[in-house]
């Protein structure tokens, strides 16, 4: 609530609204016309006349906040206040203009009373001693629009003795929106942080808040003033906020006397991750100083820069380090750092279960990042010995759940005496489960014995891990176990049949048969799947057979098998299983219909799609999918009326699958109307196969359906759809506050390769609020791979957590983007061109050598490392490159 | 009509890795779950939940966990579906006397107390996700024992989401592993030997009522949560934190202000902004609401729609 007046230059009232006159009971006959210091004298005194004088002279603008200045006209509130005797008002003083010339003032007054009032009521509730009432007040004052005197009592109770207080009062500080939450929350750690509590808070408060704290932090951090306690936290701030600006203070502060500055300086160096830290750190790291090389180590291990592994290497051969040494090279090493970390694993008390993680993460890392995970493996494994066998065994026993997944892999790469049995008894152990069977896989037909043992295990998870290592190994010597397991617990039996699948061996044929009819759909299904596999010469006898069986499961999965095999002897039956009393077997019997060589079939077929209860229907229609186009499609447009939706679902989705272009009109009015989304959702994904233009228009539309799995649908169709309207959807649904619909949109994007998206991508890839999102868009970046898309991925290495995904995105270039990439070499910003030399380092074509060589001037030293490094290593790349590496 | 031939054509069964539980149909799938049963699959349960749904997919001849996701959000039939998905989730591993410290901190300490100081007022007890029913069996004996189930009007409701395991509780049949931690004296005298199972004696049961309960139901727990006394014990392991924290403030919300809920050894609220402080209560844990949860709030008028208490319908 408010007014307003203005004056011309000489400070005469020339017009004053209704409310100005309401609240100070001067009429506009009387104000207009008459000097401003003559109407209200204390302006004058109150200095207020200068500055009108200033806005009318200079056209300088004044806010006057009620903090300071209480009120700019002295009247009485409108409403009865507890704590204030004038209204409390907030000025905004403002040249008024006419054209260039300044012609006066304006004036306007916002009447805040009721907010002060209010927030100086919580702020007495804020000294109460009971906790639910501070609880309560902090959050009212929180979630207020706050003016900026109310950073103070919110600041000043930080230190509460509940915690849920100081939480609250945390969060109302870091939403308050100006610079005076910052101050508060800088002069609370800088005079109170000796109270934890209010510590804690304000620390918390500065990280979340969106005002902009880093400049203050490096100020304190530097400040002659500031005691190793405050110098210590501020360190630890800009950590937590990381933010690059800090790099140069925080460099400095590794020299800074006292030893807990200089422990916070390197922790908060490695949360910013910045390759600038790098070098300084790994000297701290060489120095073997352990109060502060643990944490160096650690922070390297989080920059993740290669190029200084080969100096933390001897760090393998100290005692106290070598842990925490092998930790950082795992995170951090290229594939020179593998052989003497595999060294380590052979010496006796050699520290195994790290080094073991350690060539785990590495082989992890190179895997995701190059497709080069093998070449971890197959160096590790030809230095590693029977010893390194020995001590992997020793430690299984005490290695926690998760340390567990990399000792198991490290011993899955090892064929020496006791590994065997060591990873059967791993299989047992459910983090170490998955790992385990790979490794038993990998190793053939030796691994049967210890695989058979294990499904003797009571437990039903390692008995299916075992099943489907067997089945994978395809060992014939494993069916009858596996044959045993069909009696076992459904879930078991379910693996126990895909194996036998696998394998397919006729020993199993019989058995399986007898397990036609068990109570569980789930092990039909499977069943059926394996005798399919199977493929028996008794099959079609049997199956004839058991197409009369009493029991109503066994004529189900005997005329599924009927029908998949096609079999012409078995028709009669399968036709007259179409009158089963079972509605199950019906459905199972209209459903092979499809795959039946006989005319009665298909007039079978038709009448079940037309007359049948609503689950034959159903059948018939998703067994016209395999029906010839021409005979089908008749049937299947009308069963796109049927009043069932789940035929009509299935009947949708039929016609999709014989892409029929004719079909376009009913599959558009489909997804445009039918009352079960479900129907327009097929029906929108038989649009995006067909990928008409027509449909464009309509799939836009649907992409703005108040049903997300619809609009999602149709973002998707539009990632199909031929012409350049359907990129106007795709980038609206990326302004979306659904991730889903964002994600969805990129994808699509990104099967279009459309460069005009680059723009908005790279916006998302830095701003997007979820962290999906940006990853999502900085692949989508690298899919489309122009030249702009390729130059707006450099340009995110700024970032340095960004820094390995771009490495990654870049390395999956084509020859004809290396020259994009190698553009990069010039961005001005020693962080993006580390990532480029990285990048071109691992880029599989020969025109990147040109581009490192190149980067061997450059101005920076940790760039022309990185490029020498990277050098080395594609010498000995090639054809044999393993054998070239392990020679060395 | 078109025609395989020969064998190993390909399809080798229907297992989760056969009908390809793809990432999106898994996360479709887990938040529709989480969103409707509380019940949240995690990336590292996924195996799990594929097993749990792989029947039902087949069973609806269905070839893809898509169209069961499209069955469950969208049929006109889903209740049923619901309850039927319900009852495959359901995980039925329970046993009587389970952390009895709790169940004895009832019998000995908070009952006594709440009739001391609301004389006549009813106990109402809900063992939330009951399951088979060992829990409110277990606390009904425990009650009896201090003497207090017939003489003092008390009302135990005993809910689950599953009307399978719901189903079960009500027969009140129980073989050995019900047993693994239950006296064998104790056994003897509340329960009959049935085949090779134990029936449990029906004048001790008649003090239970059944009800099916889907806690993420705000509708059917608000009623419910009113209880003195919430066992919701081996539940909130299934369930994401912020579904934790959207139960136990209806929880809150509802319970009488010195109301106690217990939950089970490896689950905590104290990192969770839900309402609750943790307390000793006769050397059990329980949760009582927060100071800092707002202003007491006065028992609702309405009572729980549970039928008569024991002590009710004996008069009647």
């Amino acid at each position: 609530m408010g007014g307003s007046f203005t004056t011309d230059g000489a400070l005469v009232v020339r017009s004053w609204d209704a409310w100005l006159g309401e609240v100070t009971g001067i009429a506009e006959s009387d104000a207009c016309g008459r000097l401003l210091a003559e109407l209200f004298p204390d302006l004058e005194s109150r200095g207020l006349i200068a500055r009108l004088r200033d806005a009318a002279d200079h056209g300088t603008i004044s806010v006057l906040a009620p903090a300071f200045h209480q009120y700019f006209i002295a009247c009485s509130p409108r409403a009865a206040s507890t704590h204030f005797a004038h209204m409390q008002q907030l000025a905004t003083i403002a040249p008024c203009r006419a054209g260039e010339a300044i012609a006066g003032v304006t004036v306007t007054i916002e009447d805040v009373t009721s907010r002060l009032d209010a927030e100086r009521d919580l702020a007495l509730q804020l000294k109460s001693p009971d906790d639910a009432v501070r609880l309560q007040a902090v959050k009212q004052l929180a979630t207020m629009d706050l003016s900026a005197g109310a950073s103070e009592p919110l600041a000043g109770i930080l230190g509460d003795s509940n915690w849920r207080v100081r939480l609250a009062a945390a969060d109302g500080l870091a939403h308050v929106h100006d610079g005076s939450a910052v101050d508060a929350l800088m002069a609370a750690v800088r005079d109170r942080h000796r109270d934890p509590a209010v510590l804690n808070a304000a620390l918390t408060a500065l990280v979340r808040t969106d005002q902009e704290v880093a400049p203050a932090v490096v100020v304190l951090l530097e400040s002659p003033d500031s005691d190793a306690d405050v110098r210590t936290y501020m360190a630890l701030a800009l950590g937590l906020l990381e933010d690059r600006r800090g790099m140069d203070v925080l460099l400095r502060a590794l020299d800074d006397v006292d030893a807990n500055v200089r422990f916070h300086a390197i922790e908060a160096l490695g949360r910013i991750r910045s390759r600038q830290a790098a070098e300084p750190l790994a000297r701290i790291a060489e120095a073997r100083d352990f109060s502060v090389a643990f944490a160096a180590l650690d922070a390297l291990a989080l920059i993740g820069d290669p190029t200084v592994a080969p100096r933390l290497v001897p760090l393998l051969d100290d005692d106290l380090l070598q842990a925490a040494a092998a930790e950082a090279l795992g995170k951090l090493g290229s594939e020179d750092v593998i052989a003497p970390l595999a060294a380590l694993l052979n010496r006796p008390g050699a520290p195994a279960i790290e080094v073991a993680e350690a060539l785990a993460s590495m082989r992890t890392r190179f895997e995701e990042r190059f497709g080069e995970g093998a070449l971890v493996s197959d160096i590790a494994s030809a230095v590693l010995t029977s010893a390194a066998a020995r001590n992997l065994i020793e430690v299984t026993s005490s290695a926690t759940s998760q340390q567990l997944h990399g000792v198991t892999m490290v011993l899955g790469w090892l064929r020496f005496e006791g590994v065997d049995d060591a990873l059967g008894g791993l299989l047992m152990v459910a983090p170490a489960r998955r790992v385990a069977a790979d490794a038993l896989v990998a190793r053939g037909a030796a691994a049967v014995t210890t695989l058979l043992g294990a499904l003797g295990s009571d437990d039903d998870e390692t008995r299916k891990a075992a099943a489907a290592a067997l089945g994978r190994l395809g060992n014939v010597s494993a069916v009858p176990a596996l044959v045993s397991l069909l009696d076992a617990e459904p879930e078991v039996a379910v693996v126990a049949a895909g194996a036998l699948a696998n394998i397919g061996d006729s020993i199993a044929f019989e058995p399986l048969i007898g397990h036609l009819g068990h109570a569980q759909a789930a092990v039909r299904q499977a069943v059926v799947g394996a005798l399919n596999s199977i493929g028996h010469a008794d099959m079609p006898v049997r199956v004839r057979e058991l197409l009369g069986h009493p029991s109503p499961r066994v004529r189900e999965s005997a005329a599924k098998i009927a029908g998949y095999f096609g079999y012409q002897e078995c028709a009669d039956l399968v036709l007259s299983l179409c009158h089963d009393e079972d509605d199950a077997v019906r459905r199972a019997a209209v459903e092979q219909l499809a795959h039946l060589d006989d005319p009665r079939a298909l007039a079978l077929l038709c009448d079940a799609l037309r007359d049948g209860p609503p689950g034959e229907r159903a059948a018939a229609a998703r067994a016209f999918a395999h029906v010839p186009m021409g005979v089908a499609l008749p049937q299947l447009r009308h069963a796109c009326g049927d009043g069932d939706p789940w035929v009509r679902f299935y009947a949708t989705r039929s016609i999709g699958a014989h892409r029929d272009a004719g079909a376009l009109p009913m599959l558009i009015s489909l997804a445009r109307t039918d009352p079960l989304p479900p129907v327009r959702i097929v029906a929108i994904e038989a649009l995006g196969i067909l990928g008409a233009p027509e449909s464009v228009g309509v799939l836009g539309e649907l992409a703005r359906d108040p049903d997300p799995p619809v609009a999602v649908a149709a973002l998707a169709a539009l990632g199909l759809a031929r012409g350049d309207d359907a990129l106007t959807p795709l980038l609206e649904a990326l302004h979306s506050r659904d991730p889903d619909y964002v994600l969805t949109a990129m994808t699509s994007i990104a099967r279009r390769g459309d460069a005009k998206a680059v723009g908005p991508l790279a916006e998302l890839a830095r701003f997007a609020g979820s962290g999906r999102v940006r990853e999502r868009a900085l692949d989508t970046l690298g899919a489309i791979g122009s030249e702009a898309a390729i130059a707006a991925v450099i340009e995110l290495a700024d970032q340095p957590r960004r820094s390995a995904d771009v490495i990654v995105a870049l390395t999956r270039v084509g020859e004809h983007q290396v020259a994009w990439v190698g553009r990069g070499l010039r961005h001005p910003d020693v962080e993006v061109r580390g990532a480029v030399v990285e990048a071109l380092g691992r880029i599989a074509h020969g025109s990147a050598t040109a581009f490192l060589v190149s980067a061997l001037d450059d101005s920076a030293s940790a760039v022309r490392l990185a490029a020498a490094q990277a050098l080395g290593r594609l010498d000995v790349r090639g054809p044999d490159r393993p054998k070239r590496v392990l020679a060395r | 009509m078109q025609r395989r031939n020969g064998a190993r054509a390909g399809a080798i069964g229907y297992s989760a890795d056969i009908l390809g539980f793809s990432q999106s149909a898994f996360a479709l799938l887990r938040d529709l779950i989480a969103q409707n049963a509380g019940v949240y699959f995690g990336d590292d349960k996924r195996d799990i939940l594929a097993d749990k749904l792989s029947d039902l997919v087949a069973a609806h001849g269905m070839s893809s966990f898509v169209d069961y996701y499209y069955l469950l959000r969208y049929d006109a039939d889903a209740d049923a579906h619901w309850s039927e998905l319900l009852d495959h989730l359901a995980v039925p591993e329970t046993f009587f006397w389970r952390q009895p410290e709790q169940i004895l901190a009832l019998a000995q300490e908070v009952a006594p107390r709440h009739f001391e100081m609301h004389l006549g007022r009813p106990l109402r007890i809900w063992s939330a996700g009951c399951c088979t029913g060992e829990e409110p069996i277990s606390l009904a004996i425990a009650l009896l024992e201090a003497g207090l189930l017939g003489r003092h009007p008390i009302e135990i409701v005993g809910s689950d989401a599953s009307p399978a395991v719901l189903q079960r509780a009500r027969e009140g049949l129980y073989g050995e592993r019900s047993f693994r931690n239950f006296p064998p004296e104790r056994r003897a005298r509340y329960f009959q030997p049935d085949a090779d199972r134990w029936r449990v004696d029906p004048q001790l049961q008649k003090y239970i009522r059944w009800t099916t309960a889907n806690l993420v139901d705000e509708a059917a727990v608000r009623p419910l949560a009113s209880a003195d006394v919430i066992f919701c014990r081996n539940v909130f392991i299934y369930f994401s934190d912020p579904t934790i924290v959207r139960v136990a403030r209806l929880f809150e919300a509802e319970m009488p202000s010195d109301g106690y809920l217990f939950l089970g050894a490896a689950e905590s609220l104290t990192r969770l902004d839900a309402g609750f402080d943790l307390a000793e209560v006769a050397g059990a844990f329980a949760y009582v609401k927060s100071s800092t949860s707002g202003p007491p709030r006065e028992r609702a008028a309405t009572t729980v729609p549970i039928g008569p208490s024991p002590s009710q319908r004996a008069s009647t």
